[in-house]
């Protein structure tokens, strides 16, 4: 479960997104954040939702898994709508005791917060439902090479994000045993105020720390012995080409940011 | 002392999701003080979750587990676990404390016991694994794998158990370290009247270890009996991934030609002692003629062995 | 003396020691004046005990170690010249003990081709070594599976297409094989004995496991850093006694045949297979009177 939180849930398929490269898909993604935290009507709000609504169905992940993808967030998106509500001064919306702190203002400015959560929240997890973890590693190391000139080895970053993906599922699965045999010696790990739990915590963490030394320490022998000396000289068997999906989205991309930016700053 | 039942056990991991696997189906075992029980099968035949069930990790999905006649409660499971200690695979990779004594002691914390029969009890443990006193001020993390793990084990030994359970006790070790374990494992059993599981794919140390073999595949019984008889189905063994011991192959190979020879052999001793016997009733292979450096033959050397 | 004499594999009067300082140089050694030579095509098993120096030797044969003194030359090449170390370690690949700390990429197919990527080769004949070494080792079918899904035995099929993919004339197994069951283990002694004898690969593999040690043309046997025994499987095991006090197996048939030896019967020395052992006994019960 927790797996699928932080591989993306990646759901292979044939849409359009999914056969875009990732370099256009992390770029537009981007531009996509941008926009969400730009917006400020209404009126460009709905025009984005129905945009990511209609992408999502057609990379099939129809609204009721988007809705779904709230769940986690849930709880503090209301925190938040309720703390705006409330603590945000400006001209009230009704005079009747308690509720004479709720401004117009504060509704609003709760309203696009949720509204802007929700939107980065199903823009970023269709990034990752339609690109592998491999594709984004590509992409991103593809879109830092640029960086070299700044002494930024796009490469090891990419790498170092690859080796983490890629461990991720090895180290919980440790976890869990280590967790096991701490519990067969009848640890309490759970119990005891939060600064014990913390405390009670250690047994699973400290052995995890050391094995992950020490698999760091295999596996850079391994690369070693298999000729691994950083980016230099370093060819890819995957290589990244644009096609008629990726101008498809692009053009889409660029069809919403116009519409907005007109409904923001030209229309009245 | 301790008597441990399971009946009709079976294990589904993640039931109702598209995830659901059962691990295991219908097993049922006895587990009785002084026992030395074996578990054999290949990676993925269920050893490791019927390992969990018995110290109450995980809870069957159906049938039931009795402890000394009673089931079992949640209540319990924290004493069940103080009795029956489980020796994970790669037990050193657990070791977390500062000193050496304080991992060793760590399963007696919340026990209730006095400083001093803590103690006491560390330095039972110590000396039952073989290593020194100068050790436990020592950080676990400085010592030999071969040292911390029998400090692991130590860590398990400390609580007393009635029954220990070990998942691959020998695994990475060469031949020499093999046999140091698990001939220490044995002493203990002997010495303090324990029961043991050992769950292995290595067949020459159930042959030599195992009053009882029970062999797992793809989670159901595959065979279950004594040692003995279970190393003469071939056929079952081969089909759960398994080999009996070469010698047990060797002698039931050759009482194809040989039909007097015992059934049953499961190390070289054995072997040795029942060719002898054959050899002493004269139904042998007579020829222990030796050849002299002139080409003459000097026959039946030595009489009975 | 330490000219290159034509082996694939040539050690002249290696010494190996952890430790920098002088004084303790005797006890630290692990590898003491190692002298020796492997053929190419020649299948090695190498045997030791716990500080025997056998992974130390593994490692000197893919410079991921140097030798504090004498030289190593893997196919000719000197291990410490700097220059072609890739070289080196092109030509001899390693599959290490465990699966999962020697796997690199998030797929099968990612990880195979990691080695071939690091020599920068053509992306289009990335692919056909990818696919050819997955092929070979029978795992086309995971193609894209994440790591962390596979068997033991799996894993160590994908680690075996990776050092394949690069296309070595030597594979090194450091004990591959021990922490695999037994159908696993078999799985990956096989394809290295195929690989072996299809390609002329040569394999040199630390092992503890009797029945993998008995494939091998070759069998050396290491203690304290040195080479104590070095002959057929048949020759090496006959030594049951020495090998015994250094803590070592040898098969079950080859240890019945020689306590009996002991005891007066006459047997061969140096037999390590049932099958022969069986052989052995049938002839010479030619003249056995059966009991009723």
């Amino acid at each position: 479960m927790i797996q699928n939180l932080l591989m993306g849930r990646y759901v292979p398929g044939n849409s359009m997104l999914h056969r875009s490269d990732p370099r256009t898909k992390i770029l537009l993604m981007t531009v996509f954040m941008a926009l969400v935290f730009l917006v400020q009507k209404y009126l460009s709000f709905l025009l984005i939702l129905l945009f990511v609504l209609l992408i999502s169905s057609r990379a099939g992940k129809p609204l009721r898994n988007s809705l779904k993808g709230i769940r986690p967030i849930l709880f503090i998106a209301l925190f938040t709508m309720l703390v705006n509500i409330f603590a945000v001064k400006g001209t009230p919306l009704v005079e009747y005791g308690i509720l004479s702190h709720v401004s117009r203002e504060g509704i609003t400015l709760a309203v696009q917060i949720v509204l802007r959560l929700f939107l980065l929240l199903t823009g970023a997890s269709l990034l990752t439902a339609t690109t592998s973890p491999v594709s984004l590693t590509d992409g991103l190391e593809a879109l830092m090479k640029p960086l070299r000139r700044f002494r930024v080895s796009g490469h090891e970053i990419a790498m170092m994000m690859s080796i983490a993906l890629r461990f991720i599922p090895v180290l919980l699965e440790e976890a869990h045993i280590i967790f096991k045999a701490q519990i067969s010696r009848c640890a309490e790990i759970a119990s005891g105020n939060p600064l014990q739990k913390i405390r009670n915590c250690l047994p699973i963490l400290v052995p995890l720390f050391a094995s992950a030394f020490r698999r760091a320490d295999d596996l850079a022998t391994a690369m070693e012995a298999r000729c691994y000396r950083g980016g230099k000289g370093r060819s890819r068997m995957r290589r990244l080409a644009l096609s008629g999906a990726d101008y498809v989205c692009v053009a889409l991309m660029l069809m919403l940011s116009s519409a907005v930016l007109y409904i923001e700053y030209v229309s009245m | 002392m301790l008597s441990l039942k399971l009946e009709n056990i079976s294990y589904t991991y993640q039931p109702g999701t598209p995830f659901e696997k059962t691990a295991l189906q219908n097993i049922s075992l006895t587990l009785e003080p002084g026992m030395f029980f074996g578990l054999a099968g290949c990676s993925g035949s269920g050893k490791t979750t019927l390992i969990q069930h018995l110290n109450g990790l995980l809870r069957p999905t159906s049938g039931r587990m009795t402890v000394n006649g009673s089931m079992l409660d949640t209540k319990g499971l924290k004493r069940l676990r103080r009795q029956v200690g489980v020796v994970f695979q790669n037990p050193e990779h657990q070791l977390f404390e500062e000193t050496v004594y304080r991992d060793i002691s760590f399963g007696l914390s919340g026990s209730g016991l006095t400083p001093v029969a803590v103690d006491s009890r560390v330095m039972a443990a110590l000396a039952a694994v073989g290593l020194d006193e100068e050790i436990l001020q020592r950080s676990p993390f400085e010592l030999s794998g071969g040292e911390k793990r029998r400090v692991a084990i130590a860590g398990v030994l400390v609580m007393n158990p009635a029954v220990l359970v070990l998942d691959e006790l020998a695994a990475g070790l060469d031949p020499g370290g093999r046999r140091e374990i698990l001939d220490f494992v044995d002493r203990l059993r002997s010495e303090r009247g324990i029961a043991v599981v050992l769950a292995t794919h290595d067949m020459e140390d159930l042959a030599r270890y195992a009053d009882r073999v029970l062999v797992l595949q793809n989670g159901t019984i595959a065979l279950n009996g004594a040692t003995r008889e279970i190393f003469r189905n071939v056929e079952a063994l081969e089909s759960a991934g398994l080999e009996p011991p070469e010698i047990t192959r060797f002698m039931m190979k050759l009482k194809k030609v040989m039909p007097e020879i015992k059934e049953g052999i499961l190390t070289v001793d054995e072997a040795v002692l029942e060719l002898k016997r054959l050899h002493r009733e004269g139904c042998w292979l007579g020829s222990y003629d030796t050849k002299l450096a002139d080409g003459t033959v000097r026959a039946r050397q030595f009489d009975a062995a | 003396m330490m000219k290159y004499d034509g082996n694939f594999v040539e050690l002249h009067d290696v010494e190996f020691s952890y430790c920098a300082r002088r004084e303790s140089v005797q006890e630290s050694k692990a590898l003491d004046g190692l002298d020796l030579q492997i053929d190419k095509g020649e299948i090695v098993a190498i045997i030791g005990g716990n500080g025997s120096g056998k992974t130390t030797f593994a490692r000197l044969l893919n410079a991921l170690l140097l030798p504090t003194s004498g030289i190593v030359y893997i196919g000719g090449i000197d291990t410490k010249d700097k220059e072609r170390l890739w070289d080196v370690r092109r030509i001899a690949g390693m599959v290490f003990q465990n699966p999962d700390n020697q796997i690199v990429g998030t797929t099968v197919a990612e990880d195979v081709a990691f080695g071939p990527e690091n020599l920068g080769l053509e992306p289009e004949l990335i692919e056909v070594r990818v696919r050819d070494a997955l092929r070979d080792v029978a795992m086309t079918e995971l193609y894209d599976v994440a790591p962390h899904l596979l068997s033991g035995g799996q894993k160590q099929r994908v680690s075996l297409a990776a050092i394949i993919a690069m296309k070595p004339e030597c594979i090194i197994l450091d004990e591959a094989t021990a922490l695999l069951d037994p159908v696993a283990r078999k799985e990956v002694m096989n394809l290295v004995c195929r690989l072996n004898r299809e390609e002329g690969v040569t394999v040199v593999y630390i092992t503890h496991n009797m029945e993998e040690a008995r494939c091998a043309d070759r069998v050396l046997i290491l203690d304290a850093g040195k080479v104590v025994l070095d002959g057929t499987p048949r020759d090496v095991f006959s030594h049951v006694s020495l090998l015994r006090d250094l803590g070592l197996d040898v098969p079950q048939v080859t240890e019945l045949f020689d306590t009996l030896r002991k005891d007066g019967f006459d047997l061969p020395a140096g037999i390590v297979d049932v099958e022969e052992a069986i052989e052995v006994l049938v002839k010479k019960n030619s003249r056995k009177i059966c009991c009723p």
